[in-house]
């Protein structure tokens, strides 16, 4: 039976660089997905193709969106969200593919054998959605101090004063969140497919099968909540009147159609 | 018996207990307002699984100091 580690196990070194098999999982997620773009940008055209129309659509869902709430400025940001959008969908689904997580080396380890696949899904990795959670929480100080100005975002903290404490806190802990919630629920996710895959006889084919399609299900669900949170964390920190309204009233206004009169924005 | 076992056990069925109820008040209320509006189902949809997302870090939280009892 394959043993499940929470750390991924390092395959060899180049160097002082450990790669580990997360790490190839996420190289190989990178590879797919740049040679992906790379063909369909070579035959681009104003009537789409199949793969053409596969990656417009969620690529206008989150476009559309994006620029419901703040048109200029979700321009600015939209490029970073559907990227991570894109690449943790990629990471995540391909975890689920056979060969990750089962096919490697025999190793002895503390008396008995253990099982070191030579791929794993990167976002089952703590340290990748580390990076990608850091990635998001520089962005979205950066966003508020882009707009508000260094002092100016400072002072947004500062509402009321006796808070700041709590909302410097509430800041740490977005990165801190972001980043356990992904590699909770892929983690998870690969451990519970571990367990039932090492049940006997019939029960080892069809019980996985539906927890597989559960996975496909929260892959996309994780990705486009790690993509939605960066956007809704922007959101707060560009706000004009300072992060203690949640972009929710902001939101209602904006989404209003053409023509029919709000009550909110009366 | 080993306690460390249990220990875990423990750590992740009651630390999902809450984020259960509160996954669910927010679906069931989420499901009450398309219901009632449903041209807004777009945006009701999208705050829910944001508000869904911030129910159930509490359970994953859980289920790490869970994997940190068992493992580490």
């Amino acid at each position: 039976m394959p043993e499940i580690s929470v750390a991924p196990e390092t395959l060899f070194s180049i160097g002082p660089l450990d790669v580990t098999n997360s790490l190839l999982g996420t190289w190989l997620a990178m590879a797919l997905l740049i040679v992906l773009v790379l063909v369909v940008r070579s035959r681009l055209s104003l009537v789409p193709g199949r793969l053409q129309a596969l990656l417009e659509w969620p690529i206008e869902g989150m476009l559309n969106l994006v620029t419901g709430i703040d048109r200029k400025r979700g321009l600015q940001y939209f490029p970073l969200v559907m990227s991570m959008f894109l690449f943790i969908l990629t990471m995540n689904w391909m975890g689920l593919l056979p060969g990750f997580g089962t096919i490697g080396l025999l190793q002895d380890h503390e008396g008995h054998q253990v099982l070191v696949p030579f791929l794993r899904a990167g976002t089952a990795d703590l340290s990748t959605t580390i990076a990608l959670s850091l990635v998001s929480f520089v962005v979205f100080i950066g966003f508020g101090v882009f707009v508000h100005g260094p002092l100016g975002y400072l002072k947004t903290f500062a509402n009321p004063p006796a808070l700041a404490p709590l909302e410097i806190l509430q800041n740490l802990f977005r990165a801190v969140s972001l980043s356990l919630r992904l590699f909770g629920n892929i983690f998870a996710g690969e451990a519970i497919q571990l367990v039932f895959l090492s049940f006997l006889g019939p029960a080892a084919f069809v019980v996985p099968a539906v927890f597989i399609f559960l996975e496909l299900l929260f892959g996309l669900v994780q990705a486009g909540i790690f993509a939605l949170l960066t956007m809704t964390y922007i959101l707060l920190a560009t706000l004009e009147h300072g992060p203690s309204h949640g972009p929710s009233d902001e939101e209602s206004v904006a989404d209003q159609p053409d023509g029919v009169p709000s009550p909110a924005a009366s | 018996m080993d306690l460390t076992d249990l220990a875990a056990g423990l750590a992740i069925g009651l630390g999902a207990i809450g984020p259960g109820i509160g996954i669910g008040i927010a679906v069931s209320k989420a499901m009450e307002a398309i219901g009632r509006n449903p041209e807004a189902e777009g945006p009701i949809r999208t705050d829910m699984i944001i508000g869904v997302a911030f129910a159930e870090a509490v359970a994953i939280y859980a289920l790490l100091i869970a994997l940190v009892i068992e493992f580490v």
